[in-house]
């Protein structure tokens, strides 16, 4: 198979310049400027969102009573998806030992890292007493009071802060051995230092590899049911509740399955941009597209499955309240949601059956923002729409977004963009150890 | 038997056929010669005009007067039309703050008494005119002179609020039955609008549910009390009858222009289930000028069509904002108020099937219940006493210290009673057969949703069986209110309450026994907690416990049908704890187990199905 | 083992690839006074072996971390709710034993991956900023194509010149000894 995931003529030498070339030998570019221009915008707006939303609360958003949680929380649960990608990658597919991996993972961890960075602010700011946070964390206060155990939000705490700090020290531990490799190829003194700082002194000794190897595949065991956790901890915010149209046993396998479509998508997103314009189709092959867009594929179909189950539990449980949420869903005040979701997340991605798709870029990036697209559609539809029309008709009402809404979403993308332009240009973007193991392995067949 | 005033004669005539039948006059019903106020003595205009109060700003003849005369003295509480064109303006004290007299319908006297001293300098109608008459004496004064008696029959009287034995005498029972109308469908020609067009209909001018004709229009409580049947708030669409709305294709809030001879107005349209068809109901009270700061920008002065019989409508197919609280009112299959006839009541005594209709699920509770020894309160609402008159949420919104958030907000669907009155229409959308209101408060769940989710543990079960909210503790998730099922919570999007209490005089407004909650924060129904507090602080103070009725929620407190109990379920001689082992009884929701302390005598009525 | 105690020699050797370092570091691992460290731009799993070293005690750093992070935080979620501050909260019993898992499984998650990464600093004894193979140019191939092998010494009756010639003979291309170790 490595064949296939590396040109012929790859040396030790030519992957790790590919990579370190990205950041040291190359000059800032034009485009990449633009991209961070741009992403600093959409940062500004996403701090002047902030300061408009601590300044007035949360009611410059649409929500209401009864739909209370409104984007944050969709936009939330959008991200937090995304980012189970990259853990996917990195650890479950090292687990399953599929090579291909290690020149997306890097990049793919950044994303899920920045993404978790996006999404890790949605539960803060939806606060209605943001600076009140702390009472989350369980700290011995003088009033005596406790974190409440049962609530699923205190799970979504402990998960998520969980979820970003292993995501961030699974990143950091991999990026060790690259960090060095920055640190004795570049030129300037004060990076070298600063590489050097962030390589912590590491020497490529055997014996630090051994411990290396062996801690690295643990964690790799270790993000695997977490990844898998968090996303359902996720569903479990509303599987938990009674609201009709979220009390469901189906949510937490049907939520990690939309979490991998709509992050092996973001990945596409990323990847077939950063391949094109740094010229790394010797890293990220056609293999690597199709690879991801067969995962796509599976999960999406994994996706189709539980609106399907959904619908059918809806049906069967033959209760007023649930068939009602699903009816509503089909032709309600939101039912343009649903059929475009229908069409975003089930229809258009069959075409990833075909195999001249799944590795034509163009239409693969298209139908992986459109996949994006749908999935937060998906999480609208849960989040909002169900609250929107719940037990009591008397307290039915629809949920607008208001412009803040939509400008704090905007931003978090600003947040996104500029944290990955800062990666890409700073940091290497592919594992450079793990690429010469491949070159390594290749020869060693080869022979 | 009484008939609402507005019938046609013949009704009344009718009426009282029965009543005479029914032995009824004399026993139950009283005939008095009621005292007719009238406005059609005023003069054409004067030199020298004095106004006193308010109310008169609202008619035009008064107006006319004003601005014609030389001198004017108007007094009046507020800026009114009046007091803007008059050459004097004397403040007016409110009426809970002066000293003053006053008759009841059926004549009895009372003394009108202050509940505090003037907030400013002003005067009372009762002051200005001793003041005119040269003897300027105190409110005080003037009706101690008026009711000659001694100090001990004047405390009684200020103890009991009426004067004893001043009713209006009963008139002799001499006038012969009417005749003439023993068929009374003969009798009773309804007046015929001509349908030949669709575009003329009949007008019913009415005065406003909550602000009356206009003169209650600056308080903003009344404003955003949701008016019965339509739950409009801030405003006063033009009712129309369903059919007659998708005749002239108009939607709820659409404008219509109503047009009789040159005058005309522009009004939106509410499409009211029942309603007459051929008959638009008008009512007044807004869209006046310099109605205040509440009232300013609301609402649409019927006022030019007065006296018109009838209109042409069209539809100006464009719409204006009018704000609902509730956007539905069929029930979708569920079981929420629940009603039934009589007779079917009298069929299954001990277990009516309207109040429980089979359940698909068990008793299921997978752990062991709470003790609930000591006090164990709740509460009962009886669905056939209820009237829908939404007493009880105003009542709920003075005592709790509810804030006012204003029509954008409302819009928003940000209203923040603690109980809401729904209405449900049974039968068909257009003509339903029936119309229900359900007071719905906290239902104060044994198993409570909220509570589980919410990740501080910021409400939480009081061991008395109070569903309690820790304001302080609030970080603002509102998942609470997300997995209530009958969505009771309410949430401070804005500084509401800092919003409201915009003026130092309406700090004076709080109740000082109820906390203001800060923007962020999730509140509801207490079951007016400190109401509980005060009334065992009292009984402890004598040595005693705690006795049925010695706690009277707000909401009951105020119900002028009785149909809301509040007490302890502990103690098996408690109306409350009664009522809520009456076979009619039944909680909302029942099937999703939250075991509510809340709730429902289910409606019985005289149909014949 | 290099890092443990300062040595005497140090001595750096460079090798044309990795199964020269690894003929190299079997010709030389029973060498005696000498200890030796192999050092290659990614993980050579014979490596370890050919060198002899004990597997990683990392793992166990890692199960320990979740034993007591697992504990600790059901032990606080018991505490706190069934204890320290016992409310009924929607009539759900003081010890909801399931609702207690999740956190309990995020924060054994949390604890044994902080306890791993702690952990493998601890074992390799970085962040070091400072060693002796730093002093010599050549090595920063280490981090992209260049395979090396380390000798150190602490015996003082160690000739001048041994170590270099040990590796030479183990087939070096390149050889430079550190002045200061």
């Amino acid at each position: 198979m490595s064949g296939k995931l590396l040109p012929h003529d790859a040396t030790y030498e030519s992957v790790t310049s590919a990579v370190t070339g990205m950041t040291l030998r190359r000059k800032t570019h034009r485009g990449w400027w633009f991209g961070f221009f741009l992403g600093l915008m959409l940062l500004n707006i996403l701090l002047i969102s902030i300061g408009w939303l601590f300044a007035f609360g949360v009611g410059v958003w649409g929500i209401n009573i009864p739909v209370a949680w409104g984007l944050a929380i969709v936009n939330f649960v959008w991200w937090i998806g995304i980012g189970h990608a990259g853990t996917l990658i990195s650890a479950i597919l090292l687990l399953l030992h599929q090579d291909w991996r290690s020149s997306i993972n890097r990049f793919a961890e950044a994303m899920t890292l920045f993404a978790v960075a996006c999404a890790g602010l949605y539960p803060l700011l939806h606060l209605g007493r943001p600076q009140l946070f702390y009472y989350m964390i369980p700290y011995p206060a003088t009033t005596g009071m406790w974190p409440q155990f049962r609530s699923p939000l205190i799970w979504d705490f402990f998960a998520v802060g969980t979820y970003a700090t292993v995501s961030l020290v699974f990143w950091y531990l991999g990026m060790i051995p690259d960090l060095a490799t920055m640190r004795d190829r570049c030129k300037k003194r004060w990076q070298a230092r600063v590489y050097g700082l962030l390589a912590l002194g590491w020497r490529n000794s055997a014996v630090h590899w051994m411990h290396y190897k062996r801690t690295y595949l643990i964690l790799a065991g270790i993000a695997t049911p977490l990844v898998v956790s968090v996303h359902t901890t996720v569903s479990w915010d509303f599987a938990v509740s009674i609201v009709p149209g979220w009390h469901s046993t189906i949510f937490p396998p049907y939520f990690v399955g939309g979490a991998i479509f709509c992050g092996f998508a973001m990945v596409l997103v990323i990847a077939i941009p950063l391949r094109w314009y740094y010229d790394l189709k010797d890293l990220v092959t056609e293999k690597h597209l199709d690879n991801m867009a067969k995962i796509m594929l599976a999960s999406g179909l994994t996706v189709s499955y539980g609106y399907l189950m959904d619908a059918w539990a809806a049906w069967y449980n033959n209760e007023p309240f649930d068939s009602y949420i699903y009816s509503n869903r089909f032709d309600g005040p939101y039912a343009y949601c649903f059929w475009a979701l229908i069409l975003c997340n089930c229809l258009i991605p069959q075409a990833l059956w075909f195999p001249t798709i799944r590795t034509h870029t163009i239409a693969l990036f298209s139908i992986a923002i459109i996949v994006n697209i749908g999935m937060w559609l998906e999480r609208f539809i849960i989040v909002s729409l169900s609250l929107h029309r719940d037990h009591m008709p008397t307290t039915w009402a629809m949920y607008y977004p208001t412009l803040w809404d939509w400008l704090l979403f905007a931003g978090t993308f600003g947040l996104f963009i500029t944290l990955m332009l800062l990666f890409v240009r700073w940091l290497p973007s592919v594992s450079m150890h793990e690429m010469r193991e491949l070159v390594h392995a290749s020869r060693e067949t080869a022979k | 038997m009484i008939v609402d005033r507005r019938m046609p004669h013949v009704i009344h005539e009718l009426a009282d056929r029965i009543n005479r039948h029914l032995g009824a006059i004399g026993s139950t019903v009283r005939r008095i010669d009621s005292p007719v106020v009238r406005n059609d003595q005023l003069p054409q205009s004067s030199r020298n005009v004095i106004v006193l109060g308010d109310e008169s700003a609202l008619l035009d003849s008064v107006q006319n007067i004003i601005q014609q005369s030389q001198r004017s003295v108007v007094l009046a509480s507020h800026k009114n039309r009046n007091a803007i064109s008059a050459t004097w303006l004397v403040p007016e004290s409110h009426f809970m703050e002066t000293w003053s007299d006053a008759r009841a319908h059926d004549g009895t006297a009372s003394v009108v008494q202050p509940m505090i001293s003037p907030l400013y300098k002003s005067m009372s109608a009762v002051e200005v005119l001793s003041a005119l008459m040269n003897d300027a004496e105190s409110g005080y004064d003037s009706v101690r002179k008026t009711w000659t008696m001694n100090d001990a029959e004047w405390e009684t009287v200020l103890a009991n609020g009426v004067i004893p034995n001043t009713a209006f005498e009963q008139t002799s029972e001499s006038e012969a039955e009417p005749a003439g109308i023993d068929r009374p469908s003969e009798g009773y020609n309804r007046p015929a609008v001509p349908r030949s067009d669709e575009t003329i209909v009949e007008l019913q001018f009415l005065p406003d549910p909550s602000v009356w004709d206009g003169r209650f229009a600056n308080n903003g409580w009344l404003q955003e009390l949701p008016k019965p049947l339509t739950h409009v708030v801030w405003d006063n669409p033009a009712w129309i009858a369903p059919a007659d709305a998708a005749n002239l294709k108009l939607q709820n809030g659409d404008l219509a222009r109503l047009s009789a001879g040159k005058r005309a107005i522009e009004i939106p349209v509410w499409i009211v289930p029942g309603h007459a068809q051929g008959c638009v109901t008008l009512f007044h009270g807004y869209g006046l000028g310099h109605a205040g700061r509440v009232a300013r920008e609301t609402g649409f002065d019927v006022g030019p069509l007065l006296g018109s019989q009838r209109a042409t409508i069209t539809n100006l197919h464009h719409s204006a904002k009018i704000v609902t609280t509730q956007h539905h009112q069929a029930m979708s299959g569920r079981h929420l108020a629940r009603s039934g006839s009589l007779n079917a009541y009298l069929d299954h005594p001990a277990h009516p099937e309207f109040a429980h209709p089979a359940s698909p699920l068990p008793e299921a509770n997978l752990h062991p219940a709470w003790s609930d020894d000591g006090h164990k309160w709740g509460m009962t609402i009886d669905l056939t006493a209820c009237v829908g008159c939404s007493a009880c949420v105003l009542a709920c919104q003075a005592e709790n210290n509810i804030p006012v958030v204003g029509k954008t907000q409302c819009d928003m669907n940000r209203h923040m009673h603690w109980i809401r009155v729904d209405t449900y229409y049974k039968g068909s959308a257009d003509l339903p057969d029936q119309t229900l209101h359900q007071p719905v408060p906290c239902m104060h769940c044994e198993l409570a949703p909220c509570e589980v989710v919410c990740p501080v543990a910021a409400t939480s079960h009081s061991d008395e069986g109070l569903n309690q909210m820790v304001y302080n503790r609030c970080i603002g998730t509102r998942y609470c209110s997300n997995n209530c099922p009958y969505k009771v919570r309410r949430f401070n999007f804005h500084d509401y309450s800092n919003d409201f209490v915009d003026t130092p005089v309406m700090e004076l407004l709080s109740n000082p026994e109820v906390s203001l909650r800060s923007r962020g924060v999730m509140e509801k129904c207490t079951y007016c907690v400190q109401r509980i507090e005060n009334a065992r602080i009292a009984r402890s103070i004598e040595g005693d416990t705690l006795r049925d009725g010695d706690i009277r929620t707000a909401c009951q407190s105020v119900c002028p049908s009785a149909a809301i109990r509040f007490g302890d379920l502990n103690d098996p001689k408690s109306e409350v704890a009664i009522a809520a082992k009456h076979p009619l009884n039944y909680s909302l929701l029942e099937e999703i187990n939250t075991k509510p302390r809340t709730t429902y005598l289910a409606e019985v009525n005289n149909r014949i199905s | 083992m290099i890092g443990s105690t300062e040595p005497m020699r140090f001595c750096l050797a460079q090798f044309s690839d990795a199964d020269a370092l690894l003929k190299a570091v079997v010709r030389l691992r029973d060498e005696p006074h000498v200890s030796l460290d192999a050092f290659t731009p990614f993980p050579v799993d014979e490596l370890a072996e050919a060198m002899r070293l004990k597997p990683s005690r990392t793992p166990l750093f890692v199960l320990i971390g979740g034993i007591v992070g697992m504990i600790s935080m059901y032990a606080l979620q018991y505490w706190v709710s069934v204890l320290a501050y016992p409310l009924n909260i929607g009539g759900r019993p003081l010890h909801s034993w399931p609702s207690f898992i999740p956190p309990t499984f995020e924060f054994t998650v949390l604890i044994a991956s902080l306890a791993g990464i702690f952990g493998l600093l601890f074992v390799c004894g970085l962040p070091r900023l400072h060693h002796p193979v730093f002093e010599i140019d050549a090595f920063k191939q280490a981090s992209s194509d260049g395979f090396f092998l380390s000798l150190s010494s602490d015996a003082e009756s160690l000739k001048e010149g041994h170590l270099q010639r040990l590796l030479m003979d183990a087939g070096a291309t390149a050889c430079w000894e550190v002045p200061d170790a």
